[in-house]
């Protein structure tokens, strides 16, 4: 899915968190937003996901302007913010079910899916768990099973790498992810570790007081 | 109470302000972040006090009106209830309701000392209370030309007022936490907004009822009691009226009691952990006992399965498939009234379920238990009968209005990285799906609630002489005017989980001035149709009047729908944000 932000502008009061933004995002890639605190890197997932609204400009996913009134491009969409949004007096299975019924992902095979990714996020003892006494790199990994489980064509994540998941979900994650590029899902992630960064991402998109200073590869931008 | 070093933070205080005067920047943030308490002013300095001066008119006119100080007080006692159930919510919500809560359990501070800090402010706010109880007793005083000492006296009836409102409230708050306190206040509110805004209409109607009931309307509710005590310094005060002092003195003797019983539940409420069942070990639906012999006596034992359970349990497919809603008659018909897309937003929404069914039953036992009483207290006295009915039936009103108003976790609010953001919001959730699934779920209820206003209204036929006709009349007609209070309250639900009035701009003054004007043309035409209705059943009037009626109800309907509308396109268009600045 081709994503597209023309001079997008957000501002809170004064502050301009994203400066007319224009981005051009192929599909099947892995696309890490850097930048400091208050860069305006989860601004620009929450202009994605539907949740802020951007001043000016415009977002289109496949040529298709975005609004929040287009559930067919929002259902190709998943957002995971830094606290996964669940239901915490369900357990993981209940909110991993509720999730997949809103995508229409609950067809054949997510039984499937599902134990996969929580037995490899280890999470398969605590399934049947209220999701308020995991902690948090539980709640994380939960919140990724979920959208793994969910396999939209685009993923938002906000701050994954630190989520406070293990090594070993980390690794999960990120085996996932450049799977899901291979089937053509394009992935948007925030970090402000250049490390990781430099070593997941295919592009990097650099976020200065919610401008973008580069966008390209990391070889590309070093030269 | 002191939660800091009061040198240190002086220290720190004048650290600041050096930092922000020398700094251009931070003086501006500063000059910015000094803005908000100017709006607190403006509603603490100006509209509180007109809030006072407008009850004392209402009690003036009153007293001028009936030439009698118990329909004053009556009306000066239904505002001071008013308060005391807001006083009493606002206690019940102590433990959990103020942000400062999340960061002072944080401190090094003990549980007895935050409860003290919460008290405190709902103390302070309290006192707010003191300007409408003064206004209220001086003009009484001034209709019944008091002499010097009778005015001292008087004004010492205000803290005493007070302090009985806050025992009152302890009380509730301590002893009846399930009492529906704030239920009854939105019906409480809309009352007086009638008597306020369309007073020229319903001051009559409200003179009607306080002579029916003002003598044992003052006596039967508590919060009356200290203003009956005004009543002895007339020359033909009844003295049986200082009888009251006993119960008021119980009252505030249990004060201590409540205080206590309030702060164990913040203590217990706050350090709360929950600690949640090996549910791990069964698959939804399972039997999580069986029963086994130790001694002799059946003992619940958890069979203790492992993940490989688990696995075959997902694997079966058994969590995706939906538990059918099906608890009673009313809950399985909506569910196949959902489509399903709507069936999986109707999970979002109430994933507990509904018990919509057992919560009418208890509405229709309370609705016998009121006209069984209210039969019996015709036996005593007519006006007692009056006041009996009109109480109860608004009392179960408001019941009636929680499940067909409920929205469930809808409109939960997530915290994240400062912000509020509702949890529908992450997630493909359109604000027409959604509400239409909300919108279904009164509906189902809709035939009751109608019946619940023709029944209501019939009984007061048998009792006033009105007709079955006028009853299915006003019961229809009410039912319509509630679909587009519903509508509205919809867009209050989707409202509250936005910037959409937080920032000032063209886009949140458009929207305000569409509430304005549609808020208001709506309200005009509630208080329009309900004005006609009662007026029309007491003239006899009310089939001449009745295509007006109906005219009436379906503009207040369109006009919720239009608002509606409007604002679902401030919504999907993307006007404002779906998130606000945490509280």
């Amino acid at each position: 899915m081709k994503i597209e932000l023309r001079g997008v502008l957000k501002a809170y009061q004064s502050v301009r968190a994203l400066d007319h933004v224009s981005l051009e995002i192929e599909p099947s890639q892995i696309v890490g937003v850097l930048g400091a605190n208050g860069a305006g890197k989860s601004t620009l997932l929450r202009c994605l996901a539907g949740i802020a609204a951007p001043d000016k400009g415009a977002i289109f996913f496949d040529e298709d302007e975005f609004s929040r009134d287009r559930l067919d491009l929002r259902k190709r969409i998943y957002t995971m913010p830094d606290f996964p949004f669940f239901f915490w007096e369900q357990s993981i299975l209940r909110n991993i079910a509720m999730i997949l019924r809103l995508y229409d992902a609950d067809g054949d095979g997510a039984e499937g899916r599902v134990v996969q990714l929580l037995r490899e996020f280890d999470l398969l003892p605590l399934a049947l768990r209220p999701v308020n006494s995991l902690s948090r790199g539980q709640l994380y990994k939960a919140g990724l099973a979920a959208m793994l489980a969910a396999d939209r064509e685009v993923w938002l994540i906000d701050e994954p790498f630190a989520s406070g998941m293990d090594p070993q979900g980390i690794d999960v994650f990120k085996r996932y992810a450049r799977a899901a590029v291979g089937r053509g899902r394009t992935i948007i992630y925030t970090t402000q570790i250049l490390d990781i960064a430099e070593r997941f991402s295919d592009r990097v998109c650099l976020l200065h007081q919610g401008e973008v200073r580069a966008f390209d590869s990391l070889d590309k931008l070093r030269l | 109470m002191k939660l800091h070093s009061p040198a240190f933070e002086s220290a720190l205080q004048k650290g600041v302000k050096q930092a922000v005067q020398d700094d251009l920047e931070l003086r501006q943030a500063s000059r910015r972040s000094h803005k908000r308490p100017r709006h607190r002013w403006w509603s603490d300095s100006v509209l509180r006090p007109l809030l006072s001066i407008l009850l004392a008119g209402l009690v003036y006119r009153t007293v001028e009106v009936t030439h009698r100080v118990d329909a004053g007080l009556m009306v000066f006692d239904l505002w001071i209830i008013t308060l005391t159930f807001r006083f009493t919510q606002n206690l019940l919500e102590l433990p959990f309701a103020s942000s400062d809560i999340a960061t002072l359990r944080l401190l090094p501070v003990s549980d007895s000392t935050i409860f003290r800090w919460e008290w405190d402010k709902f103390f302070e706010a309290s006192l707010f209370c003191l300007s409408d109880v003064t206004a209220g007793f001086i003009v009484l005083g001034v209709l019944f030309h008091l002499s010097p000492i009778q005015w001292i006296i008087t004004l010492g009836l205000v803290p005493v007022t007070w302090a009985f409102m806050l025992a009152l409230a302890a009380l509730g708050a301590g002893r009846f936490p399930r009492f529906p306190y704030g239920s009854i206040l939105g019906p409480l509110y809309l009352l007086w907004f009638l008597l306020f805004a369309g007073a020229q209409y319903t001051f009559p109607l409200l003179m009607t009822f306080v002579d029916n009931t003002a003598p044992i309307f003052n006596v039967l509710a508590p919060t009356g009691w200290p203003l009956c005590l005004f009543q002895l310094l007339l020359p033909d005060g009844r003295w049986l009226t200082g009888l009251l002092l006993v119960p008021m003195g119980l009252i505030l003797w249990t004060f201590k009691d409540s205080f206590q019983l309030l702060r164990t539940r913040f203590i217990s409420f706050i350090y709360y952990e929950p600690i949640f069942e090996e549910t791990a070990d069964l698959m939804p639906g399972e039997d999580s006992t069986a029963t086994t012999s130790t001694d002799g006596s059946p003992e619940p034992i958890r069979r203790p399965i492992g993940t490989t359970t688990i696995e075959e349990g997902i694997l079966s497919g058994q969590f995706l498939r939906q538990e059918v809603w099906n608890g009673g008659w009313l809950e399985g018909k909506l569910w196949h009234w959902f489509d399903k897309r709507e069936k999986a937003l109707a999970e979002f929404a109430f994933p507990d379920g509904v018990a919509v069914t057992q919560l009418w039953k208890g509405i229709v036992r309370n609705f016998l238990i009121v006209t069984f009483l209210g039969f019996g207290a015709g036996i005593v006295s007519r006006d007692i009968e009056f006041a009996f009915f009109a109480i109860g039936f608004i009392v179960i009103l408001c019941q009636a209005m929680v499940p067909m108003l409920s929205t469930g976790t809808a409109f939960r609010m997530i915290v994240n990285g400062g912000l509020d953001i509702p949890l529908y919001a992450a997630y493909p959730i359109r604000f027409r799906d959604l509400s239409r699934v909300l919108l279904k779920y009164s509906a189902i209820q809709m035939p009751l609630f109608t019946l619940l206003v023709v029944t209501s209204f019939l009984l007061l036929t048998c009792v006033f002489g009105l007709t079955l006709a006028i009853s299915m009349l006003i019961g229809i007609n009410a039912g319509i005017v509630f679909w587009g209070a519903r509508l509205f309250l919809l867009v209050f639900g989707f409202s509250s989980g936005s910037n959409d009035s937080s920032t000032i701009s063209l886009r949140s003054l458009t929207l305000f001035a569409f509430f304005a004007l549609f808020g208001l043309v709506f309200l005009i035409l509630v208080v329009f149709t309900a004005v006609l209705s009662i007026m029309g059943s007491v003239s006899g009037m009310i089939w001449d009047l009745q295509p007006i009626l109906w005219v009436g109800s379906f503009l207040a309907l369109l006009d919720g729908y239009a608002f509606f509308k409007i604002y679902g396109w401030f919504y999907h268009t993307g006007r404002f944000d779906l998130m606000r600045q945490h509280r």
